[in-house]
């Protein structure tokens, strides 16, 4: 164990974390987008709609993440989309998310007892207010530790940054790693990834935290409404 | 710069692909089925409490599910020999992903067992069973057949997870058409055949599965 490899290049792990951060942030935000417009629309009557959105959430449900980060990396400039290191997986990360969201946020809306959409159109609600006031809000909540877990997964995806060359926590390690090997020998390779598993672990545990949190908050009034 | 779909090309990588799929099915079948042993016996020392080892695999089941598999697998692969732990990429991906695996397919078992009834635990002791029977024929298949659908998305994640290994040189699918392409710079032919091999592995499995539960479930129907 060689701790002062760890404090030496403390502003250069913690940039590296605050990279993995954007990733994260970036990959939940169009996660959500994307699995609220794709899983609504997956849900509608025409098939037109319907299949394709349906068969490419499977398309990046069937296959591993790493695959999708790389297709989007290496196999999107032969389609003309050439994108750096760093959009490429969280566009990559995004479609993935996206994909298994939007299965969540179906499943979600099928769950909603018809009733509730015939009483709203029998109250003659619009239909944006029908979805948006009702079916939603009694969607989105039961959802919440599938949805907690997805982010579980996009949290420890961000480290496949590292796979096309990201400077994110993982890649900072091989780094200092690489370094620290090849100027002092010796072998830090158990203390840098160890350190690196350590600050994932602090931050998994960090976010169960405020999941149970928004889980125990929003269950309150969800029972507080129905009695 | 490279040209549409070349379907010799596509062909002439056919061979190579076979190769990787099979290293990939290899991985899944032993991580898996080794996964699940293991996650049983975790479950089981979990469940009599026994006292210094329960801590340690509540532990181990929460470093493995909150840090992520690619840290894991350069930790073991890069770090481990410096304490003596030398094994060659497929040998530690085996055992990586065996590790992971387990420690998701515990969390699931516990899950079941903590489901089970309380009126059938107590029934058991009212009629003297052994703990040790009670578990093995009573708690086991009632708490394994709530968690088969659970088990069997844990067993994809982990034949898609396999994908990772690459990172470390296992000649698995995913290294294969990363080679290829580094060789050739043939992009869409080599992601074409990873994509119907992932299909072709994940699909495939997943009816397996459902015939299986189908197996299981029978007469359970409501």
């Amino acid at each position: 164990m060689n701790l002062s490899l760890i404090t030496q290049n403390g502003q250069f792990f913690f940039h590296a974390g605050l990279m993995a951060l954007f990733i994260f942030g970036a990959s939940v935000l169009f996660t959500t987008l994307i699995a609220i417009i794709c899983g609504t629309l997956a849900t509608l009557r025409p098939a037109a709609i319907r299949v394709p959105i349906r068969l490419v959430i499977e398309f990046f449900r069937d296959v591993p993440q790493v695959v999708s980060v790389f297709f989007i990396f290496f196999g999107a400039p032969v389609f003309g989309l050439q994108l750096g290191p760093l959009a490429a997986t969280i566009l990559a990360l995004s479609l993935w998310g996206g994909a298994n969201g939007a299965e969540i946020v179906r499943g979600g809306i099928t769950a909603v007892p018809h009733h509730q959409f015939e009483s709203a159109r029998s109250l003659g609600l619009s239909p944006y207010a029908i979805f948006t006031a009702i079916i939603l809000p009694q969607a989105l909540l039961p959802i919440i530790p599938a949805y907690a877990g997805l982010c579980n997964i996009l949290m420890h995806s961000t480290s496949l940054a590292a796979l096309v060359g990201v400077v994110e926590l993982l890649k900072s390690a091989q780094i200092v790693i690489d370094r620290a090997a090849y100027y002092e020998g010796g072998a830090p390779g158990l203390t840098v990834y160890g350190f690196i598993l350590f600050v994932y672990y602090i931050a998994g545990l960090l976010m169960s935290a405020a999941i149970s949190w928004l889980e125990k908050r929003f269950g309150q009034s969800r029972a507080e409404q129905r009695f | 710069m490279s040209s549409p779909f070349d379907w010799s090309y596509f062909w002439s990588i056919a061979f190579l692909f076979l190769k990787g799929l099979e290293m990939t099915l290899f991985l899944a079948v032993i991580c898996n089925a080794l996964a699940v042993i293991l996650a049983y016996v975790f479950a089981a020392a979990v469940h009599f409490r026994i006292r210094v080892v329960r801590e340690m695999i509540l532990f181990y089941v929460s470093v493995i599910r909150n840090t992520p598999l690619l840290v894991q697998i350069f930790f073991f692969y890069f770090g481990m020999p410096e304490i003596g732990v030398r094994t060659d990429p497929t040998t530690s991906g085996i055992i990586v992903l065996t590790l992971w695996a387990s420690a998701y397919q515990t969390a699931n078992l516990r899950g079941g067992i903590d489901n089970v009834p309380r009126a059938l635990t107590e029934a058991m002791r009212a009629l003297g069973l052994r703990p040790i029977d009670a578990f093995v024929f009573i708690v086991v298949p009632v708490a394994t057949r709530a968690v088969v659908p659970a088990m069997m998305n844990t067993m994809v994640s982990t034949i898609k997870n396999s994908a990772l290994l690459s990172a470390i040189g296992v000649p698995e699918l995913t290294f294969v058409a990363m080679d290829n392409i580094a060789e050739t710079y043939r992009a869409i032919e080599n992601f074409v055949a990873l994509l119907i091999g992932y299909l072709a592995i994940v699909l495939g499995f997943s009816a397996m599965m459902t015939s299986l539960e189908r197996y299981l479930g029978r007469g359970y129907r409501r």
